[in-house]
């Protein structure tokens, strides 16, 4: 009976993919982008490519809508993820973060609107089968030690159980707990469970990842290292979803974010083009600081001073020029020239601030 | 196959969780007692025996003498086996249903009804292997020492174990709606002990409080809608004395607890995590 049933959930999957690629091609050839005699093949994959990862179209959460306490924890957000993109999603506490992952893994309903995943209606059995998730407060059974809980969530994604044990093998190296696999989870430290918890998200080397809070409680190498894993990912094709409130972070590897502020999608975009201040320069130098102060103030600059060192802000590349030239000519080493950026950080306290008040 | 997962899951909680092994133990214990008693008493069954024949009208005074005392285990062991299991039971679904561990079982390729199925077919299971396990040894015991042997006792198992099933549906229903372990213990052990024999002798106690029609009515609808454990222990003694059994409380009982795992289903599948 077994033997026969790991047989049958073995040979089920190239028939649902064969399925939904046929779907696909239907559909795609209802598009008519291309006509249809050139390449079906290269045409299915382009589209394939193109096609959102997320889709969320006016997503509304009202948790019990109908009491007094009624909480619109989501407001009309509609957002879209490409394949292969690190997005960032933002906001400050209760802001509805994890209410969207929820909302797109089927955890909770939405309220109105609607999305999908992986080209999947959201909450649909058959696509979280390629996804993989790390909840916040995640608990596991905490009599079971880290191989057999990823036994435990692998056989429930559905994985057969050699290729099973080798990926344990696999998760756990990347993960870097293969000397806390037989060590029961009561005893992990908050690092470890999360490393655990991250290692089960990756057991079915799923298409598209939601990570909420991934390096909640780990160690600064630890969260170097979370980075990189995630980076990988990236480069191997995959799409990862994550939320965080560390925004340096978020900063250092996000392709895009958005950020939430009481349930409304406020502001999206690349990180560069939302931290990008302008065109506005800014050199620093030092020397004799004195000798270029009148000059600045006379060109209208704004200024710092740091006993012998200045940090000029300056509009535009032009200016900076003219300013590098005059401090040059007084004397002034210059020590850098860049464009000026606001940290995400900045972005973010801004824009929560602008939006509060 | 991630229905057994879930299964195998729920049972090595219930070991983890020691209720499982409390209840082992309890069982043994009792055992223990039995055997000790059953080894040292002085009971005499052939004394017992010539005093019997006047009682047992036709059948033979060895197997009316064991069946009786059988009928008085069974009656008391089944409460008993009741209370634990509904005791060991209680937290499968609260627990399952916290923050944090449904969130990721959602997240898994398996479907809501998949889950309650396996947390369904998990109690169940703890508490039947138990029961069978309590049994055997109880019929063992009782066999050996009167030299009677009778497989009535041990198909005990089985109304035992659907009685515990029913009240296991409203456990259920109780974690799904209120994720109150303490909740659905109170009101089980509520409904077992007062409100089931009542309704079960309404005639005696509930309508000796009113003649009214409407009243009467009342009560027997109630009685025929609500799990029926107390008529379920007299089957029970019943199957033990091999007699007719009234098949009604059974699958008035099973309406019921399929009607509210049905409706239990409904509600988890709308909740939100
Ligand atoms: N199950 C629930 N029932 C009722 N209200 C809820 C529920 N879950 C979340 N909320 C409410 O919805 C709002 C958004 O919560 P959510 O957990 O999505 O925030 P978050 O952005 O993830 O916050 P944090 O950064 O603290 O994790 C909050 O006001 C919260 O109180
Ligand atoms: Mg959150």
């Amino acid at each position: 009976m077994d033997i026969f049933l790991s047989f049958f959930e073995s040979k089920k999957w190239p028939f649902i993919v064969q399925q939904w690629k046929k779907d696909q091609l239907r559909r795609i050839s209802r598009v008519r982008i291309f006509p249809a005699s050139v390449f079906p093949r290269f045409r299915f994959r382009y589209l394939l490519h193109c096609m959102p990862v997320i889709v969320a179209s006016s997503l509304t959460k009202i948790y019990s809508p109908k009491s007094r306490h009624a909480v619109r924890a989501l407001d009309d957000v509609s957002l879209q993820v490409q394949r292969g993109e690190i997005f960032g999603l933002l906001g400050p506490n209760g802001s509805g973060k994890t209410t969207f992952i929820k909302l797109l893994l089927g955890i909770a309903f939405p309220t109105s609107g609607s999305g999908t995943v992986l080209g999947k209606p959201l909450g649909c059995t058959e696509a979280k089968a390629r996804i993989g998730y790390l909840p916040e407060n995640h608990r596991y059974p905490p009599y079971l030690n880290g191989e057999q809980i990823l036994r435990f969530f692998g056989k429930l994604t559905g994985l057969e159980s050699r290729l099973l044990e080798e990926r344990i093998d696999e998760v756990l190296k990347q993960v870097g707990m293969e000397q806390w696999r037989k060590v029961k989870f009561r005893k992990y430290s908050k690092g470890m469970m999360q490393r655990i918890g991250l290692a089960q998200a990756l057991l079915n080397q799923p298409e598209v990842i939601f990570l909420d809070e991934p390096t909640d409680g780990v160690d600064p190498l630890g969260r170097k290292e979370i980075r990189e894993l995630i980076k990988h990912l990236r480069d191997r094709g995959t799409t990862v979803f994550t939320n965080s409130h560390l925004l340096s972070e978020v900063e250092m590897i996000s392709d895009r974010v958005a950020i939430l502020h009481k349930g409304k999608l406020i502001r999206e975009g690349t990180v560069s083009s939302l931290t990008k201040a302008g065109d506005q320069w800014e050199i620093t130098a030092h020397g004799n600081v004195d000798s270029v102060r009148m000059d600045l103030q006379a060109r209208n600059l704004r200024f710092q001073l740091d006993k012998e060192r200045i940090i000029i802000t300056v509009p535009d590349l032009q200016e900076a020029n003219h300013v590098s030239d005059l401090l040059r000519s007084r004397g002034l080493l210059i020590e850098g020239m860049q464009q000026k950026k606001h940290s995400l950080e900045d972005f973010f306290i801004k824009v929560i601030q602008d939006e509060s008040r | 196959m991630k229905l057994l997962a879930i299964i195998e899951n729920t049972i090595r909680e219930s070991i983890a969780k020691k209720t499982m092994i409390g209840f082992f133990a309890i069982s043994n214990v009792i055992l223990i007692i039995m055997l000790l008693i059953a080894l040292f008493s002085d009971f005499d069954i052939n004394v017992k025996l010539q005093g019997l024949e006047q009682f047992s009208n036709g059948a033979s005074p060895l197997e009316t003498l064991v069946r009786t005392m059988e009928v008085m285990i069974a009656n008391l062991l089944y409460m008993a086996a009741i209370f634990l299991s509904i005791f060991a039971t209680a937290s499968i679904m609260p627990n399952t249903l916290e923050k944090g561990a449904i969130d990721l079982l959602i997240s898994k390729p398996v479907s809501r009804s998949t889950i309650l199925a396996g947390k369904f077919i998990g109690g169940t299971l703890i508490v039947f292997f138990n029961v069978a396990y309590y049994i055997l040894g109880m019929w063992l015991i009782i066999s050996f020492r009167t030299g009677y042997w009778d497989g009535g006792f041990l198909l005990t198992v089985f109304p035992i174990t659907f009685a515990f099933i029913v009240l296991y549906v409203f456990l259920l229903f109780i974690g799904v709606t209120t994720r109150s372990s303490a909740l659905g213990i109170i009101l089980a052990y509520g409904f077992l002990i007062i409100l089931s024999p009542l309704l079960a002798k309404r005639e005696v106690f509930l309508y000796a409080i009113s003649s009214s029609e409407a009243y009467r009515g009342i009560v027997d609808v109630l009685y025929y809608i609500l799990p029926k454990p107390d008529d379920i222990s007299s089957i029970m003694n019943n199957v033990i004395l091999h007699s007719e059994i009234n098949w009604m409380p059974v699958w008035s009982s099973a309406i019921f607890a399929g009607v509210l795992y049905g409706f239990t289903q409904y509600i988890f599948n709308r909740k939100d995590f």
